[in-house]
């Protein structure tokens, strides 16, 4: 069974295939600079893949089955009142704070660092107002995104396929936009006070994504990932009926998007989205990616009450299991996710998040070298 | 007068950013104490705390909530000022987010979830070296630090406050209390914190059961 049939099948919950298969989000540069002064001298030629837009040279010497792909973005126009606002802003909070700035989102950002690289923290969404919002977006239009870059998503899709790797390219989608652009306050705000207006804002922000899917369904992509982070620790940040209301309506359109081409849809969000997952199985969700542990996620539980209706992928844990267990808790922990996970199918193996700056190189080929040791159907860890 | 009051714990609790300084003028112009408005508000927080932990509300209406809350306290302040409730006496907390991290969203819920129980907070922002809580612990008295961070980079960030607490002989002189996605109890007492929140509402609970000790 090569890749794409084993996660397809994995996906679409068919029974067990030949064996259970990995995922990893994407690998943070801290990590990868380890990875390359303990094997980067050392890699044979045939493991330096490079894909066009992703290297997988990591992902592959460590194991792994699939990750996910940036997908074009449409091109953005915006008329003469952003740009003014836009001028506005940025005068207005650099002097509150050199390193901020405003991007194009409407969102407050900072310039830090992060594990000594550069980064850009969000700050907050600063279209709140009413009337700020519909200048920010007068005059907004987006441009289909060329046809051409369907041959450069292609052309990584088949390549991938040749070193037996599947590329899942993604579109985000409206919770993560929403916060960015107006802040979880004015989400509340508006949920409450004005409704009819909320929904205006994820029509605007829908465009993109909208696009995105139209884009990626011309494509060769088996898979399309939706990463729309939704939930933190213990819960979801809209209530399920809010969710229900502004959310779900786009999520259903955009799935169906995607099935009417033959492609099946994954879902990343961190945190607890449990409380979602009657909704989005009823929007026809194929799978939830990420089942954070700390988030209060547990795998037996959720396979036990949904697996029927929809496959998990990841649980393994990032937070603390990876930078700082032992080795012997690594190996009990990918042993209990793939006892718990795996039988009957429907489940792929993945560490929770990205493989971050404080996950060790150690722990984390433990991790592979475990799941490649109990991966194999029928599944039978001591 | 019992009507008016019932009225502002009912807005706080159904999250009436729009209506409630109105409702809370009307009450200090009809001669209302105003500490008997800050305990109505503080009692519309109190069944606010309840029903998230219900799950009835969700993260949305406690940001909302604390807006509301602020509101109030933007007219209710000036009036205790007035009434003799000064500052002295109260509890002093701390709250930062650690050292390379720029997260605040939770933080910034306990800091207004935390205005109603009477205590004074100083909220450092985010991105704070050690060095600047303890000397805002020097400087204040303070009792509690809430720590937040979000990136498993930053956690140990935790270990470093309660090192330089030891090292200024200031560690028996406050409880610090953690906070994050990365972070749960058995973490926290490793990191040398005293106590751990899963996320604000029972943050606030920990806090007062901290300043009681």
């Amino acid at each position: 069974m090569d890749v794409v049939e084993g996660i397809t099948m994995s996906l679409r919950r068919e029974g067990e295939p030949d064996r259970v298969y990995s995922f990893v989000q994407g690998i943070m540069r801290k990590f990868e600079r380890t990875f390359d002064e303990r094997y980067g001298d050392d890699l044979a030629d045939e493991e330096i893949v490079l894909l066009p837009g992703k290297n997988i040279v990591i992902h592959k010497k460590l194991g792994f089955d699939s990750s996910w792909y940036g997908t074009p973005s449409p091109e953005i126009h915006y008329g003469e009142k952003h740009d003014k606002l836009l001028d506005e802003f940025q005068e207005r909070w650099s002097v509150r704070n050199q390193n901020y700035f405003v991007n194009n989102n409407g969102s407050l950002m900072n310039r830090g660092m992060l594990s000594g690289y550069s980064y850009n923290y969000f700050v907050d969404g600063l279209l709140k107002e009413r009337e700020t919002w519909e200048a920010w977006h007068e005059d907004y239009e987006i441009e289909p995104i060329p046809p051409e870059r369907i041959d450069h998503v292609n052309e990584a899709l088949h390549m991938g396929f040749e070193h037996d790797f599947l590329i899942i390219p993604s579109t985000g989608l409206l919770m993560e936009p929403l916060i960015a652009k107006i802040g979880i306050d004015a989400i509340g705000r508006y949920a409450y006070r004005s409704p009819e207006f909320l929904e205006k804002i994820c029509k605007t922000i829908m465009k993109v994504p909208y696009e995105k899917m139209r884009f990626l369904c011309k494509t060769d992509a088996p898979v399309i990932i939706i990463p729309d982070d939704c939930a933190y620790k213990g819960r979801p940040i809209l209530s399920p009926r809010m969710y229900e209301k502004f959310i779900i309506p786009h999520f259903s359109k955009v799935i169906k998007m995607a099935h009417d081409a033959g492609k099946l849809v994954i879902f990343h969000s961190d945190g607890k989205v449990e409380p979602y997952y009657n909704l989005l199985i009823d929007a026809g969700l194929d799978a939830h990616q990420s089942i954070e542990p700390v988030a209060g996620n547990n795998l037996a539980e959720i396979k036990q009450t949904y697996g029927d209706r929809l496959s998990f992928i990841g649980n393994i844990d990032c937070s603390r299991l990876l930078p700082y267990g032992s080795r012997h808790e690594v190996i009990e922990a990918v042993k209990d996710c793939l006892r718990v996970g795996a039988p009957g199918g429907g489940y792929m193996f993945s560490p929770c998040t990205d493989l971050t700056d404080s996950c060790t190189l150690e722990n984390v080929e433990t991790m592979m070298a475990t799941y490649k040791k109990f991966r194999n159907y029928p599944i039978t860890i001591p | 007068m019992g009507i008016i009051l019932q009225r502002i714990t009912t807005a706080i609790i159904e999250l009436e950013i729009d209506t409630i300084q109105e409702l809370v003028t009307t009450a200090l112009d009809s001669g209302i104490d105003p500490a008997d408005v800050l305990t109505a508000a503080t009692d519309g927080m109190d069944e606010v705390g309840r029903l998230y932990e219900g799950k009835e509300y969700y993260l949305t209406e406690l940001i909302l909530a604390g807006e509301t809350m602020k509101e109030t306290l933007e007219i209710l302040a000036p009036a205790l000022q007035d009434k003799g409730d000064a500052s002295s006496g109260k509890d002093h907390v701390i709250l930062a987010t650690v050292k390379g991290d720029q997260h605040d969203i939770g933080k910034n819920i306990l800091h207004s979830l935390l205005i109603p129980q009477g205590c004074i907070i100083h909220d450092l922002g985010m991105n704070v070296d050690a060095g600047t809580i303890v000397t805002k612990v020097r400087e204040t008295g303070a009792k509690v630090i809430g720590l937040s961070s979000l990136l498993t980079m930053t956690i140990d960030q935790v270990r470093v406050v309660h090192e330089a607490l030891v090292a200024a002989g200031l560690r028996d002189c406050v409880k610090i209390i953690v906070g994050g996605a990365p972070l749960n109890m058995e973490l926290a007492l490793e990191l040398g914190a005293d106590a751990y929140a899963k996320d604000a509402t029972s943050g606030v609970q920990e806090i007062k059961r901290l300043l009681a000790s």
